[in-house]
């Protein structure tokens, strides 16, 4: 019975989609749609459970495929706050009719119920399967866009290419169990530490994982599909496939390399060794600096804006992985603090360009000019959400940064440290372009816009909008604010991938 | 025991700038930028973000009164831990070093306040903006942790960025760009020299003091075969990071691009951040994080700065116009602080801080006096441009201008260094501390100046001298307003040029502490 109520939260989402369902197939032209509502206080009620399953302490359930632990507990809570932040952009939609919103939103909970489960993984089965129903779902979302080639095209390259990848996922999973009789992630670590399999077999499986994850975190050379899916899909599903991706990919990263070829090291809680048999760092370490420099020059040298958001996620990604990499406690910290930031900068950025582009009908940057006349606070809001992503001192961002870049230092890994740093310079310059494009004609000398959008402005600059900005907004200001004591909690929520 | 009032220093131009955004919101009167010239809204924005400045001002006047003299030590402290786990520290303090240039801004910010007071649009954004561009100098000026200097570093090149872009001339697009690039990779450099010094330190921290002498010499790695210490690695990464802040020759691009483009109050905040401030902060993390490889590197310092001094009074000479005039001047006046910096004698350190704030003195007055000429006349060129028509030239200004006139020739006599202004006492103080160690570059750096001299007499002649031009012929004087800000100006060029004792009592402690190898 135990064991069941850790299923709770998972429980009440498929609550919610059950709900949902049941409310769109009952509705019948009412004025008042309540579905948002209603999802919104099963998503609460989700997220008390998690709050609630924090009093077990670490354990797991099922045999040990399912563990709850820090990690656990905290993505847990950040896949529920991402869904419920994606209702709120859902509302403001013009993409997205309010008759499909419904559909949206079984999606975007069925992803949010994967994000979930994967949180606890300890199998690599479940993790595959985990995956599956996130990048399933997201596809299904970034294919929304009624009538738009491109949000199709994004749809069908998202479900081609996750397909590919989870297959060599797959097959990673069936030859660790072929060799080792197991598919948990720290029985496996146990077969390859004896030494009984053969360090051949070992890379290969590491390497068909890594291909398989390394697709949803956008790793350089497996980007590719990034930027054309959030380019072509509605804003709202734009900003949760860009966050989604991310938080599964990291999640499974962490949880196979700390679980399967990462050693505790001899102080425990503060770094990994790697597995003695297979040094898997050397070949991760230049996918982190390709990823790392890849991103930012995509960035700067796209023409539309939800292009550039997707390059600049990119090369996130990269110090993401770079995290993974270094793997000690501070860096696996401020990979989930970037993750937070992530979430919350993404969303933001990417409502803001919903914004625009129902104003302007498109968000091709040389005619986006004299957006930030008709919109000056939510121009200047998308200048601070891309700001605290990458990470521009003294934005939030930055601290999560900055402990990666560090951690780096200390582990001597200079180069990607150069990398890092180098990113951050050139994903600025990158804002700093599209600044150029919003800003437009707002001269000294009292000229009018050349467009008709201030006309439009009034009748978009509503409260509900600010509001909703304020929600995204506050966390990134507290997290600025705040980020000793949030890095004090993140450590002890790392610290119990070494069972502390 | 904190001292809150240096806090108050730097949080009340914040406060300021964030009242200046609150105004941009729409509330019954409409959105802040629709309202009208003679909106009573706006005229009260106007003097929130000048008793803003101002009050900060008067905190920073107050803390410098209550400084004691021959102290060497940080005074006015104040200290708190902002981020735990990695050791950084909220830490500000004002010590001799420092004193010099948060007068500076003090008197400086309110000013360029007071210089936009009628600016037609954006009026609020503009004075926001700077108010921003003036907190973050001062908690760079004050910091004594090293995080927080690059937090409020980096944080003063925002605001630029962002001043250029709007309200600078035609093609503010670039010169904005170029500056913000240019401020970009210098920011990437000092963050890495930052993160460098502070993983190499044991036990680590990010306190200055701390720091100081923490960093082993020999301590460094392999890269691509060639073994690095940590100490040239960070000391070269920072000196770099600060090149790409200052008008460094050939790094000066952005610098005069911006002298071009951006209006006359922020081409000053640009001068103060990119020449006083930069080199304090060289000044200080090299003396007291490097002092082994910064006098091994001492050298080369100084043939930078004559390179600078050579090159900007070189290129001044070749000017006609005003803006890129002052500009290059400013690569002169940076040049002069460099070959201070690299002496061995405390009279060139004292000269160098203190030229940190007469030069800066001195440029904000020319420079705001440029803007007000370019104003009214709609031009800025003073000589004969091969194939131009008279008429569009400047010429005569003194005969109806004679006010402006006067600010103009003690602002020029600063910068050429004419006893019982500001400008003798520390460029005489800088070329005794110099010679003493490099005669060539003194000799080199006063050859130079008889360019910079010849080059603004020249200017002075053509522009308020000589006959009027069909551009100067209804051009008015100061208006009070004007000369409200530019005298006090005036009188601390002056005040500091027949009474230096009180500011070199109190830059001296400070200097000799350092040089004898303790941290102040």
């Amino acid at each position: 019975m135990k064991e069941l109520m850790y299923l709770a939260p998972e429980g009440f989402l498929l609550l919610t989609i059950m709900g949902v369902i049941i409310g769109e197939l009952g509705y019948r032209g009412e004025r008042i749609r309540t579905t948002g509502l209603s999802v919104i206080l099963g998503l609460l009620a989700a997220l008390v459970q998690v709050v609630l399953l924090g009093k077990y302490g670490a354990s797991s359930a099922f045999s040990g495929t399912f563990r709850l632990d820090g990690v656990a507990i905290a993505f847990k809570s950040i896949s529920i706050v991402l869904a419920i932040y994606v209702i709120g952009t859902l509302q403001f939609s013009r993409e997205i009719s309010p008759r499909r919103r419904g559909e949206f939103l079984v999606f975007a909970l069925t992803a949010t119920t994967g994000l979930s489960i994967l949180a606890s993984s300890n199998d690599l089965f479940l993790i595959y399967v985990a995956l599956q129903l996130v990048s399933m779902s997201t596809a299904m979302i970034a294919g929304f866009g009624t009538g738009s080639v491109l949000s199709a095209e994004a749809a069908i390259k998202y479900q081609v290419l996750g397909a590919v990848t989870g297959f060599f996922f797959l097959f990673g999973t069936a030859l660790a169990f072929g060799a080792t009789g197991a598919t948990q992630l720290d029985l496996i670590h146990e077969a390859f530490r004896s030494g009984g399999v053969s360090p051949l077999l070992v890379s290969v499986v590491w390497i068909l994982l890594f291909i398989g994850l390394s697709f949803h975190l956008a790793v350089f050379p497996f980007h590719t599909w990034f930027a054309d899916a959030l380019d072509g899909a509605p804003a709202p599903a734009s900003g949760f496939l860009a966050v989604s991706t991310r938080l599964a990919g990291a999640l499974a990263f962490v949880r196979i390399v700390t679980e399967i070829f990462g050693e505790q090291g001899t102080a425990i809680g503060v770094q990994w060794r790697i597995l003695e048999s297979f040094d898997w760092t050397k070949p991760l370490a230049g996918f982190v600096a390709l990823t790392l420099l890849s991103g930012p020059f995509l960035a700067i040298s796209q023409g539309r804006a939800r292009r550039l958001v997707g390059a600049l996620a990119i090369s996130e990604a990269g110090f993401l992985l770079l995290g993974v990499l270094v793997l000690d406690l501070n860096a696996l910290a401020a990979t989930f603090f970037s993750l937070i930031i992530g979430l919350f900068a993404l969303l933001g950025s990417f409502f803001v360009i919903q914004l625009l582009c129902d104003d302007a009908g498109h968000d091709d940057l040389r005619r986006l000019k004299d957006e930030f006349q008709a919109r000056v606070f939510e121009s200047l809001m998308l200048i601070f959400f891309l700001c605290a992503l990458i990470g521009i001192p003294p934005m939030p961002g930055f601290f999560a940064k900055f402990s990666l870049i560090g951690a780096a230092i200390d582990r001597g890994r200079y180069f990607l440290a150069a990398c890092g740093i180098i990113a951050i310079t050139v994903n600025s310059l990158a804002i700093t372009r599209l600044f150029f494009n919003l800003m437009g004609h707002f001269a000294a000398d009292g000229s009018t816009p050349a467009s008709g959008v201030v006309a439009i402005k009034s009748r978009r600059n509503g409260f509900g909008v600010r509001l909703f900005l304020f929600a995204l907004l506050m966390p990134l200001v507290l997290a600025g604010l705040f980020s000793d004591p949030l890095f004090r909690i993140l450590r002890v929520a790392t610290n119990s991938l070494f069972g502390g | 025991m904190n001292n809150s009032l240096i806090s108050l220093m730097l949080l009340l131009p914040f406060a300021g700038a964030v009242l200046q955004a609150a105004s941009t919101f729409p509330s019954r009167r409409g959105r802040g930028s629709d309202r009208t010239e003679n909106d009573p809204e706006r005229d009260l924005f106007r003097w929130v973000a000048f008793a803003s400045s101002f009050s900060s001002a008067i905190c920073g006047l107050i803390l410098l009164f209550q400084m004691k003299a021959g102290a060497a030590d940080p005074q006015h402290i104040e200290t708190f831990s902002w981020v735990g786990a990695y050791s950084i520290s909220y830490a500000l303090a004002i010590d001799g070093m420092s004193a010099p240039v948060v007068l500076l801004i003090s008197i400086v910010f309110p000013i360029l306040v007071a210089a936009e007071w009628l600016r037609p649009r954006g009026r609020q954004g503009i004075h926001g903006l700077l108010l921003l561009v003036q907190s973050s100098l001062i908690g760079a000026v004050c910091a004594q942790d090293l995080f927080l200097l690059f937090f409020f570093w980096s944080l003063s090149a925002f605001p630029i960025y962002f001043l250029i872009g709007i309200w600078g001339g035609d093609g503010r697009e670039v010169a904005a760009f170029r500056s913000f690039v240019s401020s970009s990779m210098g920011n990437a450099l000092f963050f890495g020299a930052m993160l460098l010094v502070y993983y190499s330190s044991e036990p680590r921290s990010f306190l200055i003091a701390d720091l100081a002498g923490r960093v082993p010499p020999s301590w460094g790695f392999e890269l691509l075969g060639i073994k690095v210490a940590v100490t040239e690695l960070s000391f070269f990464l920072m000196a770099m990071g600060l090149v790409f802040r200052a008008p460094i020759w050939p790094f000066h691009g952005w610098f005069i691009r911006s002298a071009y483009q951006a209006p006359a109050s922020v081409l000053v905040a640009i001068v103060v951040m990119g020449i006083p401030v930069s080199s304090l902060i060289f000044m200080r993390l090299s003396l007291m994080l490097f002092p082994q490889v910064f006098s091994a590197a001492a050298t080369g310092v100084v043939a930078v700065g004559v390179v600078n001094i050579v090159m900007g009074g070189l290129c001044a000479l070749a000017q006609r116009e005003l803006r890129p005039l002052l500009g290059y001047l400013g690569l002169g006046q940076l040049g002069m602080l460099l070959l201070g910096v690299a002496s061995p004698d405390p009279a060139g350190l004292v000269g160098v801080v203190y030229q940190q704030l007469v030069s800066g003195l001195a440029l904000t007055g020319l420079g705001l006096l440029i803007g007000i000429i370019v104003e009214r006349a709609n031009l800025d060129s003073f000589g004969d441009i091969k194939g131009a028509e008279k008429v569009t030239r400047l010429g005569g200004l003194a005969h109806q201008a004679p006010a402006a006139a006067l600010v103009a020739a003690v602002a020029c006599a600063s910068l050429l260094g004419v006893p019982g202004l500001g400008g003798f006492i520390s460029q005489s103080l800088l070329m005794i501390g110099g010679y003493a160690v490099n005669p060539w570059a003194v000799f080199v750096a006063v050859v130079a100046m008889i360019f910079t001299a010849i080059t603004l007499l020249g200017m002075y002649r053509h522009a308020f001298l000589g006959e009027l031009t069909p551009a100067t012929q209804s051009f008015s004087d100061l208006f009070s307003r004007e000369r409200l800000f530019l005298i006090p100006l005036v009188f601390a060029l002056v005040l500091f040029g027949v009474y230096p004792k009180p500011m070199v009592d109190l830059i001296r402690p400070t200097v000799a502490k350092l040089m004898k190898g303790g941290s102040p």
